[in-house]
């Protein structure tokens, strides 16, 4: 491996996104410098979806992530928030 | 495919068959059916155990049976039965039904006339046979979403805070 690839590989780590629609899943390196609304586009590029209006980002224990849209994958870490980087991507349902 | 108002229409059972076959891997996730104790009753069936968990962090279990009798232009019959007779029967089987509260994306009906059971969501069946209204963002959409969207809202639904116990 090139020194180039190993200092990219270092800034990396692994991600992983379900799409509650369909269960779908992908996991991909990302950026530790990417905003977790960046990743979270990626995670559409790649599921071969798109963002709808009133899409939830959520860690896989359900809880919302959205107030944490701005932080990166970094601060997250170190926030101890969804330490293990698995995400779910809710839509909203009506019904009441 | 789902429209506003339309009646909905059934499936041919084989085409039915074959797209609950393509899909239950995906939704199953690398699982066994056995593994996670769902059941296939008949081709056009499952029985999903699932349970809501109370402020005490007490579980208690449900059954779903989804039926697919329209798939997959339209979201599965869902219904909780009885988890001995597979069946609900209303008022004798109320307890068998959770109650939900605290969310506009989900409600369920012990009896609402002529149907019975409603498990009042945009990824049910019963929400278009009774006509509910409907925003087109929350149309059920085949090209994009599967039964794994009807289970996960149910699911969803039966956690803190909605999740409020039995029904009876």
């Amino acid at each position: 491996m090139s020194e180039q690839l190993e200092q990219n590989h270092g800034k990396q780590v692994t991600v992983q996104f379900i799409y509650l629609n369909t269960n779908e899943e992908t996991e991909f390196h990302a950026n530790r410098e990417d905003t977790l609304a960046q990743v979270w586009k990626q995670a559409y590029d790649r599921l071969g979806e798109v963002h709808r209006e009133k899409d939830e980002l959520e860690c896989r224990n359900g809880e919302s992530l959205m107030s944490y849209l701005n932080l990166t994958l970094v601060e997250l870490h170190e926030r101890h928030i969804c330490p293990e980087r698995k995400f779910q991507i809710k839509s909203e349902t009506g019904g009441a | 495919m789902a429209q506003i108002g339309a009646d909905p229409l059934p499936n041919t059972p084989a085409q039915a068959r074959a797209a609950l076959d393509k899909h239950l891997p995906m939704v199953l996730r690398g699982r066994i059916m056995e593994e996670v104790g769902w059941e296939r009753p008949d081709l056009l069936t499952l029985l999903i155990p699932v349970f809501g968990m109370n402020e005490i962090g007490k579980a208690d279990d449900y059954l779903l049976r989804l039926h697919f009798g329209y798939y997959p232009e339209w979201p599965p019959s869902a219904q909780f039965v009885n988890p001995e007779t597979k069946r609900y029967v209303f008022p004798d089987d109320m307890r068998w039904l959770p109650r939900i509260e605290g969310t506009n994306e989900i409600s369920i009906h012990t009896n609402y006339p002529p149907i019975g059971q409603l498990i009042c969501c945009s990824v049910t069946l019963e929400f278009y046979q009774i006509k509910h209204g409907v925003e087109a963002r929350h149309l059920w959409d085949p090209t994009r979403q599967n039964f794994a969207a009807t289970l996960n809202a149910i699911e969803r639904a039966l956690r803190l805070p909605y999740y409020k116990g039995r029904q009876a």
